[in-house]
């Protein structure tokens, strides 16, 4: 008896799972399918949320231009939950199921790399809009396109800032110990070497964890000149808080980005609010950017959220543009055709600034140096897109206003 | 086992392998890959959980020993056939390791070791990045190159069809009575001349072994591996949830188990989007409360009321 109902039930499920897919992939479709995994539950969620916010803006302003080859645009989502292992699944899972010809995605380094063995296998191209880990463009993959600047530009952005900021003779890096920190420190330490900067220290920590006090009081034991965090949200707000409380007073504290330049990292309820006064951080993209349609994507990211965008949603909705017109310009749902629609790609003007994808994938992006002053991101770096002077060097915790 | 029980298993075996037949879709075969692994592990699991009755939280040890030791070992240049044996052999190694110091412990105290031990592993994998690759990751060879869902398929249920049968043979041999001895009382146990240290100590060898291969065939399907994948706590977690959700300390338990979780988790993601956890925990609440030996302890008290 035990038996049969344990077969029956080993039968049954399975069967469910087939019937329920088979229920969204049958059929001709009247719309072009466009699939995307992001992190939309897990750690990482805010980021997935952003992520979901741009694609969703950009969905209404594509589908409202009359969709692409004249059929509206749809976007299947998979949430991989900050792993990795899902992540592979959602490939799986857009390109068997719902035949999608290009996949945006994922968030987090980690997940996008363990994704591109999976996409290069079932040969459809993925776009990189938000992952910055430098090991993901060198994979040899043909498939694979990134969006954003790699930690390897982050570094030398924040070292060609502050050699003309006070030039600073020492500097200790702090980063979460997955793909996304540990790619930025090694960027970090080799650039700053080749700078001539001494790095005092190098120290890890995992993202979940409540206590850095520790961590900082080593940091502070070597008295660095600038600090470097590689950093998501919930730690970058946790680590600065818990800095004032240890005194930890370098001249610079500067950021590879991501938690340091998420929209609510200067809020005071879901970030570090005024602790997160004076970080400097690398930015790929800002509300007042200089490119046409920047400050339009502001005001219809306020309307849909009631806050403005940090550059991981400009990123996403920019993503979802390009794949669309590679989509337009190979003419058709074939892989191989927007792969190469995407290799000759040349948008010459998008709220993101220029599209051109070299011959590894990656597009060739500026990357600016912000600074929070009161409470707001204020490009400091380079001169010529600057609209604040920074103020450096960082006032010690004690001389500050409460 | 009856007859007609023999008969049924064996014609689910087979209906099993015939599957491939009917599903071509690479996505549905990958999630019914998944749902066999973890029956499999949820097996292995199950010889020291459930009928050991060792509450191990830490089996990512060797799930993680099998899927790295695929990857390093043939990186190391060895053929696949040996890389198969050294990765079973390296996780009955953690095995001995860890079995030989948590099974001191009783109770909540060996959970907590074998969580520490895991622990301790994928932290020594994040942080050896020259031998492990770190959280860079790194590649695990194809094992199938042409119909590779079909094959990792096929293996899952074959792993699955091995671990049911020495389960079966287990739970019928003099060593599983020693093992259900010890769950129901090990003073008693050790009193009429039981070994339990030993004993508990060849379980968890035995499922070591099985788990390490799953672990190794969960890999090699993702080609790239990070320490975060397949040596954490979730791991771990599921693979214990699979058994105890089917029913601990039965044979049917843990597949039925992971054909509910597995699936479950596949169609309330389609279905209900972001509020699919949501649901997942409820339905672990309502397996919990109603059910607390699980899916077949519920259907075995059924069944023994109405006769």
């Amino acid at each position: 008896m035990k038996r049969v109902a344990a077969r029956l039930l080993m039968l049954a499920l399975p069967a469910a799972v087939i019937l329920a897919s088979c229920k969204g992939g049958g059929g001709q479709s009247n719309t072009f399918k466009i699939g995307v995994v992001s992190s939309f539950t897990g750690p990482q969620a805010a980021f997935g949320q952003a992520h979901k916010n741009g694609y969703t803006l950009a969905l209404a302003d594509l589908n409202a231009k009359g969709g692409v080859l004249g059929k509206p645009i749809e976007l299947v989502y998979y949430d991989d939950q900050g792993r990795p292992d899902q992540a592979v699944q959602g490939v799986a899972k857009l390109v068997d199921q719902d035949h999608v010809p290009v996949i945006l995605g994922a968030y987090t380094s980690e997940n996008t790399r363990a994704m591109i063995p999976a996409v290069t296998q079932r040969e459809v191209p993925l776009l990189i809009p938000t992952s910055v880990a430098d090991n993901l463009m060198q994979t040899g993959s043909p498939w694979v396109f990134r969006v954003c600047q790699g930690s390897g530009n982050y570094a030398h952005a924040i070292l060609d800032f502050l050699k003309h900021n006070g030039d600073p003779k020492t500097i200790a890096i702090i980063y979460e110990n997955t793909n996304f920190g540990q790619s930025n420190d090694t960027a970090m330490r080799e650039a700053a070497q080749q700078a001539g900067l001494t790095v005092v220290d190098e120290e890890a920590y995992q993202a979940s964890s409540p206590d850095y006090k520790a961590l900082l009081a080593r940091v502070k034991a070597k008295n660095p000149d600038a600090i470097y965090f590689g950093s998501y949200l919930l730690d970058a707000s946790t680590l600065m808080r818990q800095s004032a409380e240890v005194g930890l007073d370098p001249r610079y504290y500067t950021a590879a980005g991501t938690g340091f330049s998420a929209a609510e990292f200067p809020t005071k309820d879901k970030g570090a609010g005024a602790y997160a006064e004076y970080t400097i951080s690398v930015s790929q993209w800002l509300p007042t950017a200089k490119w046409k349609g920047s400050k339009e994507f502001d005001e219809a990211f306020l309307k849909l959220t009631g806050t403005h965008p940090a550059y991981h949603a400009m990123e996403a909705y920019v993503t979802l543009a390009i794949a669309v017109a590679a989509i337009e310009k190979a003419g058709g749902a074939n892989p191989v055709a927007i792969r190469d629609a995407l290799r000759a790609l040349w948008l010459p003007e998008t709220p993101f600034g220029p599209i051109r994808f070299d011959e590894h994938g990656q597009n060739d992006h500026a990357t600016l140096v912000t600074q929070i002053q009161d409470g707001q991101y204020k490009v400091v770096w380079p001169p010529d897109a600057a609209e604040a002077k920074p103020i450096v060097p960082t006032p010690p915790w004690n001389k500050r206003q409460k | 086992m009856r007859r007609w029980q023999l008969a049924l298993a064996g014609s689910g075996f087979v209906l099993s392998l015939l599957v491939p037949l009917v599903v071509h879709s690479d996505y549905q075969l990958q999630v019914l890959f998944r749902i066999y692994l973890f029956a499999a592990l949820g097996l292995a699991w199950n010889l020291v959980g459930g009928y050991a009755g060792q509450l191990s939280l830490g089996h990512a040890a060797y799930f993680g020993a099998g899927a790295y030791g695929l990857a390093l070992f043939t990186r190391a240049g060895m053929p696949l056939w040996a890389a198969l044996v050294m990765l079973v052999g390296l996780a009955m190694l953690f095995a001995l390791l860890i079995g030989g110091v948590s099974f001191r412990l009783r109770g909540p105290y060996f959970a907590l070791a074998t969580i520490a031990f895991a622990e301790v592993l994928h932290a020594a994998a994040k942080n050896l990045p020259r031998v492990t690759g770190g959280d860079v990751g790194v590649p695990v060879p194809a094992l199938f190159h042409t119909h590779a869902n079909r094959s990792f398929y096929l293996c899952a249920v074959l792993l699955t069809a091995a671990t049911t049968a020495a389960t079966f043979l287990i739970s019928r041999s003099r060593f599983g009575y020693y093992l259900m001895a010890i769950r129901e009382d090990q003073e008693t146990a050790l009193s009429v001349g039981v070994n339990a240290a030993r004993t508990k100590l060849h379980a968890l060898l035995v499922s070591a072994a099985f788990t390490a291969l799953g672990g190794a065939l969960y890999g090699s399907l993702f080609l790239f591996i990070v320490p975060d994948q397949v040596l954490s706590i979730d791991i771990s977690n599921e693979i214990a949830i699979v058994a105890m959700l089917g029913g601990a300390g039965t044979l049917a338990g843990p597949m039925v188990g992971a054909a509910v979780l597995e699936s479950a988790s596949e169609i309330f993601k389609t279905i209900f989007q972001e509020a699919h956890l949501l649901i997942y925990g409820l339905l672990l609440i309502v397996v919990v409360l109603f059910l607390p030996e699980g899916i077949m302890g519920g259907v075995e008290a059924i069944v023994r009321r109405r006769k």
